[in-house]
């Protein structure tokens, strides 16, 4: 992708938070019939993170001041990806395995499907697996996971944050058992979304200092993927 | 320097909206109270829903009636649900007030007051700042029980949300844009106490 493709679209990303809104639809695990084995798609989540500084100056400038934005943004994006990379962290892998673990926590039997992805969204046909009730179906927003700060200084530190939309679809008949947005850590509020709040035990008070703790900065991602997977689990209660 | 403030928008996606007000006062103690051992359904709130979205203001107030639960003692408010067989979906949300909160135990009760369902503690989410259960409704439910959870009252909880503002101003015809962020943590304690919406609608379509 050109850079000035991947630079509007990281303008673009931000939008969606509020444009892209799916009904939620509650799962009602009594009138769900015989949900018993979910299969648990490969997530749609971007490989590399996000690191979002929500507010600054620079915003106050225009087009240019906003691109100059993005284009740090990139450069901070490009460096904790570095630091993932360099931990051999997979946010895919990790992400499956947390769903797995959340929806067996719910009593689920549960089986990681793999699937291919050719465009972002929830998939549009679903497998035909032997042995699955239901697919759970993850798609993250185009950010979709990484850190974020309200804005510059160190009382608006950067946090991580995961933004997903779930779905979970009967295997039989396509019917939609469940639908959400879970959103932990996300930029302003929204009434409907799943919201969870960050873990305060993951807070940098600036991008230098979050990439100069790289450790707690992977755990950090590491904790807000597990604990969104578990409200994704408290869903299907 | 002439400048106009013509505007201070919401936040970028919303801010952290404000604390509910509210008159309600936060109860964490219903020491000296005469509580009843099962909640009296001879008075409920009837909720109305002609089939579109339709939502209700209410409170549990610290004049409620009080019920012996197994967590302790608890105050309640007795709603009942339309009588229709078609499948609607109930929200029951708790606002925040001052740093108080509800964490609402919810019971579904058939016509003789057998409780046929519960929802409490893990079955609430946060949607936005406020928490809440929505679920689907069951034909056999006729009662929603929405009681105080003694077994939280008087706990503390703590929450960080954070947004951004836009301020549009305009000086020597320009118009121009401040951007500023929130970073905000609210510390709650839990109440016996607090406002409360439920909201009847259809089960959205998916899309």
């Amino acid at each position: 992708m050109s850079r000035t493709v991947r630079v509007a679209a990281a303008m673009a990303a931000l939008s969606f938070v509020v444009g892209c809104a799916s009904p939620e639809i509650p799962y009602d695990r009594s009138g769900a019939g015989s949900v018993h084995t979910i299969g648990v798609l490969t997530p749609d989540i971007p490989e590399k993170p996000s690191v979002i500084l929500a507010s600054d100056p620079g915003q106050s400038f225009g087009l240019i001041g906003g691109l100059v934005d993005v284009s740090l943004q990139l450069k901070r994006d490009d460096k904790l990806y570095a630091i993932l990379l360099g931990h051999h962290y997979t946010v895919g892998q990790s992400l499956s395995a947390d769903l797995v673990t959340a929806l067996q926590a719910q009593g689920f039997n549960v089986k990681p499907i793999a699937v291919s992805r050719d465009s972002s969204g929830f998939l549009k046909t679903y497998p035909t697996e032997p042995g699955i009730d239901a697919y759970l179906d993850v798609s993250s927003f185009p950010d979709g996971f990484g850190y974020a700060a309200a804005g510059i200084g160190s009382s608006q530190p950067y946090r991580p944050f995961v933004w997903l939309k779930v779905k979970l679809v009967r295997a039989s008949d396509g019917s939609v058992l469940m639908q959400d947005t879970v959103m932990y850590n996300p930029i302003g509020t929204n009434d409907k979304w799943v919201t969870v709040s960050p873990d305060p035990a993951y807070q940098f008070e600036d991008f230098d200092t979050l990439t100069g703790h790289a450790d707690l900065s992977v755990k950090g991602v590491d904790v807000s993927l597990r604990q969104t997977a578990d409200q994704v689990g408290k869903l299907l209660r | 320097m002439n400048v106009v403030v013509l505007a201070a928008a919401a936040g970028l996606f919303g801010l952290f909206r404000n604390p509910h007000d509210s008159d309600i006062q936060p109860v964490t103690s219903l020491v000296g109270r005469n509580c009843a051992a099962a909640p009296d359904l001879a008075s409920p709130m009837v909720l109305q829903y002609a089939g579109k979205e339709k939502s209700t203001d209410a409170a549990i107030e610290a004049t409620a009636p009080c019920v012996l639960t197994s967590s302790g003692a608890a105050l309640y408010r007795v709603f009942q649900l339309p009588p229709r067989t078609a499948l609607y979906v109930i929200t029951v949300v708790s606002m925040p007030f001052g740093a108080s909160l509800l964490s609402p135990r919810l019971l579904l009760l058939d016509a003789q007051g057998t409780v046929k369902r519960e929802l409490a503690r893990d079955d609430l989410i946060f949607r936005g700042n406020d928490l809440s259960a929505r679920f689907r409704s069951h034909p056999d439910e006729v009662y929603l029980v929405v009681e105080s959870d003694a077994g939280l009252v008087g706990n503390a909880l703590s929450r960080t949300a954070e947004s951004t503002n836009v301020y549009v101003s305009a000086a020597a015809n320009v118009i121009y844009s401040i951007h500023t962020g929130n970073d905000v943590t609210m510390q709650y304690v839990y109440s016996h106490t607090g406002p409360i919406e439920i909201t009847l609608e259809p089960l959205p379509t998916p899309h």
